[in-house]
């Protein structure tokens, strides 16, 4: 029997919902991380704006070279800590994901550069539209 | 010290998971989901900043707020 890999989704209750930007009666977590950096966007004062996979980014697979849409994590738009304004769009992704890995296995390599390959374009659109792209880990978020 | 081994820490946690599962299977509910999603609610602002906010990089408004308001007391 294949064993199900246990995650923790659920659907996130926003209590500023007028901070929000997009449907706020529909903010699906896929992890409790996901729903840890939620929680410190609907009640940190200095995020101004947020949505949750609202933004779409075409890529093109590594994999099967056929062009696909990224959904990044979040976009916020905050006061960082000269006091400007500053837009930016957030992935939160396992440590382990974000390495290039040193044994060559057919799946952590795929996942390793679908991501890359997500990453890649997102900058690039973060730059085109004078934005920022930041990846976090458990690291940032423990 | 040493309070409990790593063994009897596993066998803790498969003990907890294995309920877990059961209560699913048989009531729909997620009782450890819940109890997490709990957990966290009751996380702090500061903590929030702490860990979220230096890794952003945004500024510390309640703090600033709370510095202005001690020195115009």
């Amino acid at each position: 029997m294949k064993r199900k890999r246990q995650t923790y989704k659920g659907k996130y209750k926003c209590k500023n919902p007028a901070k929000y930007k997009g449907r706020a009666g529909n903010i699906i977590y896929r992890s409790l991380w996901e729903r840890k950096f939620m929680l410190y966007c609907d009640k940190v004062e200095a995020v101004l704006e947020w949505s949750s996979e609202e933004v779409v980014i075409p890529y093109r697979s590594p994999v099967d070279t056929k062009m696909h849409r990224y959904y990044p994590d979040f976009w916020i738009k905050y006061i960082n800590l000269r006091g400007d304004i500053v837009e930016k769009l957030i992935e939160i992704k396992p440590k382990a994901q974000t390495i290039e890995p040193r044994e060559k296995y057919w799946r952590t390599w795929k996942t390793y550069q679908i991501n890359d390959a997500k990453w890649n374009s997102a900058t690039k659109y973060c730059n085109e539209n004078n934005m920022q792209f930041q990846v976090l880990t458990e690291d940032h978020l423990f | 010290m040493k309070l409990i081994s790593s063994k009897m820490f596993r066998r803790a946690v498969s003990i907890a998971d294995n309920i877990d599962i059961w209560v699913s299977k048989t009531f729909n509910l997620e009782p450890k989901h819940r109890l997490l999603v709990m957990a966290q609610d009751t996380i702090t602002k500061r903590h929030l900043q702490k860990t979220i906010g230096t890794a952003i990089g945004t500024s510390n408004i309640t703090e600033k707020r709370k510095n202005n308001e001690t020195i115009l007391e």
